[in-house]
């Protein structure tokens, strides 16, 4: 099956490169978005090897994997692998985190950082190891408690960027919000069309920089009220 | 003193009567345009003939405040008038999001004909 992994990326210059060539020793096809960058994410993407699709103004996160999902779809993946830029995950796991649906158990499989005993970090430069600091675990159960109760979907990790589509689920997915609440709009948009989601432990790599990437509390606000929108309008 | 106080609240009175008559003609001649959905210019034409009403008539406050069992006409209209702020801004978010989600489908479409040339 043919797997192509899309990495949505904004001004995410210093990491990109790396995540690239992680990725790609294991996932030859990689598509980066680079979301209206300012910065040469574009050109390093480009030179570690991946094809960039480029939007021309910053439209978020969500609008990203949307634009990457498509890329992907017209490029005639089987199954479609998200992650992120700033070199949090782990390439070494991809393998597993697209196994359920290579077996056909899934349509849609999410790498959770929680639920499981912590697996060890793989290590890299300025990692933190495997655990996942409190303030995180604080927004992701509020974050989790928001999207069982808008959507009625459980998920340990529902902001995770980690996860994989069949084709059959990246074609029904609908995302039409723009920012960090598409992740729970994409486990929603899952449950609406009746998608198998299975979830798998996944190591994360926490480092200042990943940390100082991350959605803070005032993003974590905005998350909640476009949520409240997107659910009723 | 009370003779200047009386002739100036007439005077509010009657340039806000002014207001709401352009208000409305305003709002009659974007319509016709087409320049907005009738349930808008419908609920602006409202609006324009109550402060009108109220410019004109400004004792029906009162008698609104007593069937509504607020104490005074001045919170009434007060009151409205945050009701109608608030559905503005309510309705002016709603507009904003549709207007975000129509760039980034522009923002993708060229996006992926970009990718199709190379």
């Amino acid at each position: 099956m043919r797997t192509i992994v899309v990495i949505p990326a904004y001004h995410e210059e210093v990491t990109v490169a790396g995540v690239v060539t992680h990725v790609r020793e294991e996932i030859p096809h990689v598509i980066v978005i680079d979301d209206g960058s300012t910065d040469a994410t574009g050109d390093r993407a480009r030179s570690a090897g991946a094809e960039v699709v480029t939007h021309c103004v910053n439209r978020g996160l969500g609008a990203a994997l949307g634009t990457g999902i498509a890329a992907a779809l017209a490029a005639g993946a089987d199954i479609i692998v998200t992650l992120d830029a700033d070199g949090q995950h782990d390439a070494a796991d991809i393998a597993r985190v697209i196994a359920p649906i290579e077996r056909g158990e899934a349509d849609m499989v999410i790498g959770t950082r929680f639920g499981f005993p912590p697996l060890p970090a793989s290590g890299g430069g300025g990692a933190r190891g495997g655990e996942v600091p409190a303030s995180r675990r604080l927004a992701n159960a509020t974050a989790n408690l928001l999207t069982r109760l808008l959507f009625g979907v459980r998920c340990s990790d529902t902001q995770s960027g980690f996860r994989a589509f069949s084709r059959y689920a990246a074609e029904r997915i609908e995302i039409r919000t723009n920012r960090m609440e598409v992740s729970s709009e994409i486990l929603a948009e899952a449950s609406r069309h009746g998608l198998r989601i299975t979830e798998v432990p996944i190591r994360t790599i926490y480092t200042d920089y990943s940390l100082s990437k991350g959605q803070g509390f005032t993003v974590g606000l905005r998350t909640a009220w476009a949520l409240l929108l997107r659910r009723w309008f | 003193m009370g003779v200047a106080l009386a002739e100036m609240v007439l005077s509010m009175r009657f340039l806000l009567a002014l207001a709401a008559l352009s208000g409305l003609f305003w709002t009659v001649s974007r319509f016709r345009k087409r320049q907005v959905p009738t349930w808008v210019a419908g609920l602006w034409a409202l609006l324009w003939l109550a402060i009108g009403v109220v410019a004109l008539i400004p004792d029906i406050t009162n008698r609104l405040a007593d069937l509504l069992g607020i104490g005074r006409g001045a919170d009434v209209v007060l009151y409205s008038a945050i009701v109608v702020i608030i559905a503005l801004l309510f309705r002016m978010s709603i507009r904003l999001e549709q207007l975000d989600r129509a760039i980034t489908k522009v923002t993708r479409e060229v996006a992926l004909r970009d990718r199709e040339k190379e």
